[in-house]
């Protein structure tokens, strides 16, 4: 393990040695100064996205090559030189760093939620952020990892880690809940994960993802292609796509506030990673391709119309936004649909596409679960549309952030989600989709109306009783505030984030 | 950079509003008007400097903005004579909605203030982008502003209101948005120029390659649009409610100017971009815009509300506008922008008028007045002379645009002319039966006996209105004259008769 | 008559003259601004004087400059062998054009005014009578407060009018038209605070815009044939003297100078309707069968390019295409003029002020239709049918509210149907080709149908207001001046000999029997009974207002008696003119008028000389025998109807005017309120808003309602779910 694969993996050694440092500090540090670990936790997600942005840069220095954007299809590994490390079991291409970024980015923001939501006692504990940082790790090794090895391992670091979090609101029966409920059908989902990752090792005697080619005649074609079935199965659960996403809102809900925006943001991300790893990489070969890619589109018009059609009537914001996660996990899945066999070039544009809408998602969600965390009385969490009624008048800073995120959810121009939404669908249409993008469409009208409540609650209307009060914290408006910055200026400015690469 | 600068000024404006502390600054409406006042004096060049024989779009400009390979989208703006007469209508407008709310805003003004200026934004980012995509960031961006326009400083019945406006028309401009990329793809994703996407559809349509069916497809997602927007019947019931909910500035840019971007499509992309398709469906338009004149003035003719009568009215107006349009006749296509700008400038006036009234009394019901004339003559005649240039009276601005259209229309088929013309009489018909009933006979009610004439700032903001009014309808030809460049390159692109440049752009097979 | 000093260059006179032909309409138009803008600002007097002075400056320009167009004018033409010769043109018009007003497409109409005979004698007609119509109205609307209103709406109308008749293109002539329709509408309702009369004034405009439409669409039709709404070809340039066109072959050099016949088949370039109508009447072959599109070999008339050939069937030849034109017009005529169907506005303006009533509706602008017919004359005549229908709805009309005005009791009432009536006789002569004659009843008919109102008007001031002539009679010892002013206007009216009308009425009647008698069809035959008989209700009917007003002992109440007095001599002064315009005002005219306006000759026998003498002997019986009647009955034994009651089923139909009046007031108006109302609610409330879009977002929450239910929260069927789905996409893997 030469150096440069040690600098590759920095950011997650950054993340996991975080995760060391808060947890020791929760054990001497007393009550009222506990918010230092929610720095610390926060300090080491920043950190590694500082590593990991060196990396970025010095890329070339390492590997005399542009970072390929994503590997096994680049033409830098074609010349010879490689992102892949550790003997295959880590693939570091752009695609790969975006995706550590976005788990990395969830998991600062994540820690800014936590650390001000009303449950003191457990949330601000050293353990709860030494979890947190620890799922991050994860994910960030999810993005990366390139077998099923390694895949596994830190799928499962991420998910105990997340089941655990779930359920880390002890005083709430419906935290516990939820953790029960997370931990049982995310057991569910792993062991056919596993059973999928049997069959194909069965086939293909490897544990790389590297693309299989299978001739059609193959005995062990259909072996094949059943593992690719159990594993779509696991990831589809993971990034909560119809009729997997049972588990979703009743988890979003119960889990604490933070917890539920890293759940949404960098579980999903780190899941999406998987898909394109299996979907680009392992099952690229055409005869796979015209046998996953109708699964998919299918998968995808389902998700989009259930989540946008059960949002629909959500009082609680928590479970709306939950919902409206399972509408977006659908957009994204859009992204995948390529049945040809295509060049370097289309998939990157597929993934670009990809990782910008998981990146414009993961702020606009992250920064409404941060309202929503703060918007509460005497302790008592305001998670009903209602509550938010006559925000704007008491909050207008916070209602308007609120607002631009609810609007580029529902994909207003000129927002982030709207330039995200529109390389997904166009992404979708290029590949002749355009009935698909038409029905995404319109269940995404059906979207606009439960945004769009939210911001005529908090402006339109007066509140029940006493204005919504909520206790102003600085480091949440960080959250807030730079959430809806980068929201608006992603809008605008989209290529500087595409434009990496 | 005098468009990009009519772009920005009004957000600029609005910055320090934004960060004003006083909820109701007494400030913020004086200085609200001053900004959209200094912007509308900028945009003064496009009348003064614009040279109706000089090359098609004028004050062009062209920046990089996003991009990236197989994606470009430019921040191009430029103006032909058209969008020159939308911009400078929205920038004359603006001063005059905002002056119109002087009063009627009482809560939370500072916030009003700031949609506004941000909606004159977007506005004129519509009728100044040549780039598609830009178009379409700021078609849509302009809805938010409306929406809680009409949401926050509506009527009672706001909130249904706002949501079916803000539903209705992105449920068109949604469909239009999957279109877009459609076509983008079909043109090869070089980019979003209007121009040149026009050139190269016609050129795929050239060899076959855009087919009929996806050109009709793609017609319907953007007919669909923009007849949600002027609003075609049968899909403008978004209206009545949108305006009779919406504070009087409100509906005066919505009326004078939100609704012309409809029409605006049809011109600008519609016609040109799916010329087959649109000369295929000309006489079912043309049909619903018939229908729309007859039906939109027996609607008018049976409310009670002041506001939803005018608002049915605007749906007779612009039905007659858009007949000019699908005329395809070069009088019927210039009359119906003709009837755009007047039809911005006379309904505005009717909604400012009928706000004045509603400040005094709170009510809008017709049945409410009677016999006012002798209260408050000078209003009397301000809305007399209005309500004559939106029935078309000869020497006002109402004429000239309802001639025109008839005229082509007539040209294009006599029976649209004859039907059309109906609404001649009609419109006369429930004009005067509300001029009748609000302002003569006896009046009705004691109440009114203390009713304040018209002000200076009233008198001082109508004044504008009411010279355009005889302006437009004694000197056409001013108009005219810029017009007719961009509607003889509309015909053009319309008869498909608009040869392709020389290079014609490469596309994929 | 030449007003044209001698020394001044005929040519530079004409010129100057034709470049301020806009100072006959500005001059109104500036008293109107006066009136307008300082409402309050200046004293009644000042307000009327201004009004006043207004009208009586425009009528002195007018007859200036008309005297200069009517006026011989020399130029001098340098003949083919050298010689040169002094050509008379008998009447020459002044033609200026101001600027381009609409110019988009093909379409191209400007700001030009025209002066010749026809619109410059209406012209004269319009400002004359107006004249003395603001002088009468300083005493009448003396007591009103809106004085200066009044007076800045009179004047309005004023320019309107003149704009309409002096107009040299047809969108232009509508400008005006419509600009009267509004007056109207505006002094209709000058006292709005009465609901009916404001009412009434409404209804006048709504009525006009039906006809409005007609005149709209008739425009239209013109353009798509000739591609011009130029009534002629445009001065060269800006009102300069446009010398007459000359071919040598019809000169006849007399030595020293002489005359020459103007025919001639040249074109201007650019001509108007009446040059093309007029090359096209010069042309041999047969008008009617011509095709749409159509030019004459040397290309003088070329019709090849026009849009009509596209927009219209083919089977449509020039004459189908004149009739649509012509009829069409017409329908705007017959809302202007008050013709059956579109007459019911009429009557009930007399809402109005009776000098408005006098002015508007009875001298000027309700013959404004007849003017339009006489001004497209050339396009009539291209079209039989145009003329068939104008003679039958004007013979219609002329009996019809002929037999209105019998049984009326309201002073006022009695002449606005007598008006209709007459309108009709107008109409009734140009359909049959007089339209010279139809003019000239114009001009008759403006003098003595001014006076009876005037008149009207004056004994109503005397009756404080009242105006039931069953609460008159007697006047004629307290209002000795009116009395004799109306007796000479009611004679002219009725037809008595020597007398204006009687002239004007004889002369179409004449026209209608020679027309009968030319080409023997029946119908002409009819039309004249019919006009005949509407001749004697004439005379009736104008007889027993006399009686009824003038005749026996006053029926007025005790307090009314009182104040009955003459009238201010602002007021008597006009009568008497008018008086003497309506006595002698046809001598002046009875033969010269025709020649004067040079239009053609409707029928060859028209002075056929037992046509005349026939005609004649039924007139003065039909005249006669009416007045007789009527004095008999109602001065002598002092009758005093009472039609509302009336069992009689011919008085009972004339009085509530053969239902036509009460149909357009229920049935047309209740019709469009009950399907307006229907519509908004089934169509807009029902169908669209609740079935559709409400229905839709309605059908989305239900689903979305039905879909929750899945969400149990049960952990095994969530597990279930799951399996469902694994097995799903198994089974779809390993289909085969």
């Amino acid at each position: 393990m030469n150096l440069a694969h040690f600098a590759d993996l920095l950011p997650v050694g950054v993340v996991l040695t975080a995760a060391l440092v808060v947890v020791f500090l929760g054990l001497i540090l007393d009550a009222k100064d506990r918010f230092v670990i929610a720095l610390v936790a926060m300090a080491g997600c920043v950190l590694g996205l500082g590593v990991l942005a060196q990396n970025y840069v010095s890329f070339e220095a390492y590997y005399k090559v542009t970072p390929p954007w994503f590997g096994p299809l680049d033409s830098a590994r074609v010349a010879g030189h490689t992102a892949l490390i550790c003997g295959g079991a880590f693939m570091v291409d752009g695609f790969g760093m975006a995706i550590m970024a976005i788990a990395l980015l969830a998991g600062a923001l994540a820690t800014l939620v936590a650390g001000h939501s009303s449950e003191r006692s457990a949330l601000t504990s050293g353990e709860y952020h030494g979890l947190l940082l620890l799922a991050v790790a994860g994910m960030m090794l999810l993005g990366i990892s390139h077998d099923f090895l390694t895949l596994l391992i830190s799928l499962e670091i991420m998910s105990v880690a997340t089941y655990i979090l779930a359920g880390s609101q002890r005083e709430d029966v419906r935290s516990g809940e939820a953790a029960i409920k997370y931990l049982t059908l995310g057991a569910f989902s792993t062991a056919l994960l596993m059973l999928g990752m049997a069959f194909v090792f069965g086939a293909t005697g490897s544990l790389s993802l590297n693309p299989i080619s299978m001739a059609a005649s193959d005995p062990r074609r259909g072996l094949a292609l059943l593992g690719m079935g159990l594993l779509l199965v696991g990831v589809l659960f993971k990034v909560g796509a119809a009729p997997f996403h049972f588990w979703i809102p009743d988890v979003y809900e119960g889990a604490p506030t933070g917890v539920t925006g890293l759940m949404a943001v960098g579980v999903k991300a780190a899941a999406f990673a998987v898909v394109a790893r299996l979907m680009f990489e392992t099952f690229s070969h055409p005869s796979f391709r015209q046998q996953w890619v109708p699964l998919l589109a299918s998968a995808s018009v389902l998700t989009m119309a259930l989540g946008n059609l059960l949002a629909l009537r959500q009082n609680s914001i928590k479970r709306m936004l939950a919902y409206s996660g399972i509408a977006h996990t659908g957009y994204l899945l859009l992204a995948f649909l390529v049945p040809r066999e295509v060049g370097a070039s289309v998939v990157e544009e597929h993934l670009q596409a990809v990782t910008f809408y998981l990146l414009a998602y993961g702020l606009m969600t992250m920064g409404a679960f941060g309202v929503v965390a703060l918007v509460r009385e005497d302790g008592r969490a305001l998670e009903t549309m209602d509550d938010f009624a006559g925000l704007a008048k008491a909050h207008p800073a916070l209602a308007l952030c609120m607002s631009i995120f609810m609007l580029s959810l529902s994909g207003m121009p000129p927002l982030a989600g709207f330039f995200a939404k529109f390389m997904v669908f166009r992404a979708a249409i290029e590949q002749g989709y355009v009935f698909y993008a038409m029905l995404g469409i319109l269940t995404s009208i059906a979207s606009l109306y439960y945004y769009l409540r939210v911001v005529l609650k908090m402006y339109m209307e007066e509140p029940a009783g006493a204005a919504p009060r909520c206790h102003y914290v600085w480091t949440s408006n960080v959250l807030i505030y730079t959430a809806g910055a980068l929201t608006f200026v992603l809008g605008i400015l989209p290529h500087w984030i595409i434009g990496l690469r | 950079m005098l468009l990009t600068a009519l772009i920005v000024l009004p957000l600029v404006g609005a910055l320090p509003l934004l960060f004003a502390r006083d909820q109701n600054a007494r400030e913020a409406k004086g200085w609200a008007f001053l900004v959209s006042f200094v912007t509308f004096l900028v945009s003064l060049p496009l009348w003064f400097n614009f040279d109706p024989t000089g090359p098609l779009y004028q004050f062009v400009e062209k920046h990089r903005w996003i991009s990236l390979p197989r994606l470009n989208m430019g921040f191009n703006l430029g103006v032909d004579g058209f969008a020159a007469l939308m911009v400078l209508l929205t920038t004359f407008l603006m001063p005059i909605a905002l002056l119109g709310s002087w009063n009627y805003i009482k809560e939370r003004q500072k916030e009003f203030y700031i949609a506004m200026l941000v909606l004159e934004a977007a506005m004129i980012g519509v009728f100044a982008a040549t780039d598609l995509f830009l178009f379409y960031v700021f078609f849509e961006a302009s809805l938010i502003p409306m929406y809680l326009l009409i949401g926050i400083w509506g009527g009672e019945n706001r909130i249904y209101a706002t949501t079916k406006f803000l539903i209705y028309t992105v449920f068109g401009s949604l469909l239009m948005f999957v279109a877009i990329l459609f076509v983008y793809h079909k043109t090869g994703s070089a980019d979003f120029g209007i121009t040149g996407l026009t050139e190269r559809l016609a050129a795929l349509r050239l060899r076959g390659t855009f087919s009929r069916t996806e050109e009709f497809w793609c017609f319907w997602a953007f007919a669909l649009a923009f007849s949600i927007k002027v609003p075609i019947f049968p899909l403008h019931t978004w209206l009545p409610d949108a305006h009779v909910e919406a504070p009087t500035p409100g509906s005066v840019v919505l009326a004078g100017i939100l609704l012309k971007m409809g029409g605006y499509g049809f011109l600008r992309f519609i016609v040109p971009f799916f010329p087959v398709a649109s000369e295929h469906y000309a006489p079912l338009f043309a049909t619903l815009c018939i229908v729309g004149i007859i039906y939109g003035s027996f609607m008018a003719f049976a409310q009670q509300d002041m506001k939803k009568l005018i608002a049915y009215s605007s749906v007779a107006h612009l039905g007659t506008c858009m007949l000019g349009i699908f005329s395809y006749r070069i009088e019927g296509v210039q009359g119906g922008m003709y009837q755009m700008l007047s039809h911005g400038i006379s309904t505005s006036a009717l909604f400012l008028l009928v706000g004045m009234l509603y400040e005094r009394t709170h009510s809008r019901a017709i049945a409410y007045y009677g016999g006012i004339a002798k209260v408050v003559p000078v209003f009397t005649v301000c809305f007399i002379v209005v309500t004559l240039s939106s029935i078309g009276l000869p020497l006002t601005n109402g004429f000239v645009g309802e001639f025109t259209c008839l005229m082509g229309a007539f040209f294009r088929e006599p029976w649209w002319g004859v039907l059309g013309g109906l609404g001649v009489i009609l419109g006369a018909v429930y004009m005067l039966f509300m001029v009748k009933s609000v302002f003569f006979g006896p009046l009705v009610r004691k109440s009114n006996l203390t009713l304040q004439d018209l002000d200076s700032r009233e008198l001082s903001l109508l004044t504008p209105l009411l010279i355009m009014i005889f302006v437009m309808g004694v000197a056409p030809t001013l108009f005219f004259r810029r017009m007719q460049p961009a509607a003889e390159e509309f015909l053009d692109y319309a008869h498909t008769k608009k040869p392709l440049r020389a290079a014609a752009p490469e596309v994929p097979q | 008559m030449n007003l044209l000093p001698e020394w001044m260059d005929p040519q530079r006179a004409h010129a100057f003259y034709a470049d301020a032909l806009f100072l006959i309409p500005l001059l109104p138009f500036l008293g109107f601004l006066i009136n307008a803008l300082t409402r309050k600002g200046i004293s009644r007097g000042a307000s009327g004087g201004v009004a006043c002075l207004a009208a009586a400056l425009s009528f002195l320009w007018t007859l200036l400059s008309f005297s200069a167009s009517a006026g011989g004018l020399a130029d001098h033409v340098r003949l083919p062998d050298g010689s040169l010769c002094l050509v008379r043109d008998p009447a020459h018009p002044l033609h200026a054009v101001y600027g381009t007003w609409i110019e988009v497409g093909a379409f191209h109409c400007s700001f030009g005014l025209y002066m010749d005979q026809l619109s410059g004698l209406l012209a004269l007609v319009v400002t004359g009578v107006g004249l003395l119509i603001h002088i009468y109205s300083m005493g009448y609307m003396g007591h009103d407060k809106a004085y200066a209103r009044y007076f800045a709406y009179l004047n309005l109308f004023l320019f309107a009018m003149l704009v309409l008749i002096l107009s040299d293109n047809l969108v232009l002539t509508f400008v005006g038209w419509e600009g009267v329709g509004l007056c109207s509408y505006l002094l209709i309702g000058f006292w709005y605070e009465d609901a009916a009369k404001a009412s009434a004034g409404m209804k006048a405009f709504i009525f006009n815009r039906v006809g409005d439409l007609g005149f709209l669409l008739g425009i239209f039709t013109l353009l798509a044939v000739f591609g011009t709404v130029d009534y002629v070809a445009p001065p060269r340039q800006l009102g300069t003297y446009r010398a007459p066109v000359i071919e040598p072959r019809l000169m006849k050099p007399t030595g020293q100078g002489g005359d020459v016949a103007q025919e001639t088949l040249l074109m201007p370039e650019n001509p108007g309707l009446l040059d093309y109508a007029k090359g096209l009447s010069l042309l041999a072959a047969p008008k009617a069968t011509r095709p749409l599109r159509f030019s004459t070999p040397d290309g003088r008339i070329d019709l090849s390019r026009n849009l009509a050939t596209r927009i219209f069937p083919d089977w449509f030849t020039l004459g189908t295409a004149m009739t649509l034109a012509c009829v069409l017009l017409f329908v705007g005529a017959c809302g202007k003029s008050a013709q059956l169907p579109l007459y019911a506005w009429l009557p009930d303006a007399m809402a109005g002020p009776t000098p408005v009533s006098a002015l508007i509706h009875a001298a000027t602008m309700v013959t404004a239709g007849v003017y339009m017919a006489a001004r497209l004359h050339p396009l009539y005549l291209m079209s039989p049918e145009a003329m068939h229908v104008m003679a039958c709805v004007g013979g219609l009309t002329a009996i019809f509210a002929a037999l209105c005005a019998l049984t009326q009791t309201d002073i006022k009432k009695v002449l606005a149907y007598s008006t209709v009536s007459q309108l009709g006789y107008m109409f009734l002569g140009a359909g049959v080709g007089a339209f010279a004659f139809a003019i000239f009843h114009v001009v008759t008919h403006a003098f003595f149908k001014a006076l009876l109102f005037l008149c009207s008007g004056s004994v109503i001031h005397a009756m404080s207001g009242e105006q039931d002539m069953r609460k008159m009679g007697g006047l004629r010892k307290q209002l000795p001046l009116t009395f004799i002013t109306m007796f000479i206007g009611a004679l002219a009216l009725a037809g008595f000999p020597f007398f204006a009308g009687w002239w004007s009425k004889d002369a179409i009647l004449a026209q209608v029997l020679a027309r009968a008698h030319e080409s023997h069809e029946s119908i002409y035959y009819l039309l004249y009974v019919l006009a005949v008989v509407g001749a004697f209700c004439t005379a009736f009917y104008s007889f027993r207002l006399i009686g009824m007003t003038f005749f026996g002992t006053c029926r007025a109440s005790a307090e009314v008696k009182q104040h009955i007095h003459e009238s201010p001599p602002t007021m008597t002064t006009p009568l008497l003119v008018l008086a003497f315009l309506s006595a002698a005002g046809g001598v002046l005219w009875a033969n010269s008028l025709p020649t004067f306006l040079n239009f053609p000759e409707p029928t060859q026998n028209a002075n056929h000389p037992q046509v005349h003498h026939v005609n004649l002997v039924v007139t003065l019986v039909a005249a006669f025998g009416g007045i007789l009647l009527a004095l008999f009955l109602y001065a002598k034994n002092q009758k005093v109807p009472q039609p509302a009651q009336s069992k009689n089923v011919l008085v009972a139909l004339s009085w509530n005017k053969f239902g036509v009046e009460a149909f357009y007031d229920k049935v047309v108006t209740t019709t469009f309120i009950i399907l307006a109302e229907m519509l908004y609610l089934v169509v807009d409330v029902l169908i669209i808003d609740t079935l559709f879009v409400n229905g839709l977002g309605f059908a989305t929450r239900a689903t979305s309602g039905a879909l929750r239910r899945m969400q149990s929260g049960v952990v095994n069927l969530y597990a279930a779910g799951i399996l469902l789905g694994a097995l799903a996409v198994l089974f779809f893997l390993l289909r085969g």
